[in-house]
């Protein structure tokens, strides 16, 4: 079974995502935790102490930690976790830039944008990859 | 309501919920805007008042030396009529 977080401050998305990926064919072959709130980063923060996640999908601009500090930490205590950053900026946003280049440095991290088409699809599909 | 079309549907939300969060964030870097355009207009308010300030000051000042100097010429002109008369009395 394997692992995955998906942490966004938008109730709407990581709900939809969850349902979606459990309606998915491996379904019952990944255990998904959602943080969604005003201080999910904080949350997350707390849970990856505890847990050790396979992959996990960030979005970037939360409350108080942002998905860069969370991905910091995640890169440093869990090497082999899988990061995805998930963002609703825009490429010139100094957020994209930003994680062009961490991802320059680690070029193991995933970019998705919300505001690509099938982004979901796309990110469902990397969760498969790592299911097999 | 069938597999697929639940899945079209939480699709469809996902594709509306990016761009209400990309509209969100454009929202968030506009009030962060306004906020520093608020304070920036209100330092300009503070400048011009100052400049406005100094120029009554220059004015003021302006105006007192011209009457100085003016005085004063008209001083030194009496002062030479009285120098001529009394030397056309001698």
């Amino acid at each position: 079974m394997k692992s995955v977080i998906f942490v966004d401050d938008e109730n709407l998305i990581v709900q939809s995502f969850k349902t979606l990926l459990e309606m998915e064919d491996i379904g019952d072959k990944v255990k998904i935790d959602i943080f969604t709130s005003k201080s999910c980063g904080k949350e997350t923060l707390q849970w990856i102490d505890n847990n050790k996640p396979d992959i996990a999908v960030l979005d970037i601009i939360l409350n108080g930690v942002s998905g860069f500090d969370i991905a910091n930490k995640i890169m440093i205590s869990y090497p082999e976790t899988m990061i995805i950053f998930l963002t609703g900026c825009e490429d010139s946003s100094n957020q994209v830039i930003e994680i062009k280049h961490i991802i320059e440095n680690n070029p193991d991290i995933l970019y998705f944008n919300k505001l690509d088409d099938d982004w979901y699809d796309d990110i469902i599909d990397c969760i498969k990859e790592q299911v097999k | 309501m069938t597999h697929q079309l639940e899945k079209n549907i939480l699709k469809l939300k996902l594709t509306l919920a990016g761009h209400i969060s990309n509209i969100n964030i454009k929202h968030e870097n506009l009030e962060i805007r306004y906020v520093k355009l608020v304070k920036e207009v209100d330092e300009l308010e503070k400048r011009i008042r100052d400049l406005e300030q100094d120029i009554q000051t220059i004015v003021y000042k302006a105006v007192k030396s011209t009457i100085l100097i003016l005085s004063g010429g008209i001083g030194m002109i009496y002062s030479f009529i009285k120098i001529v008369e009394a030397l056309n009395k001698v």
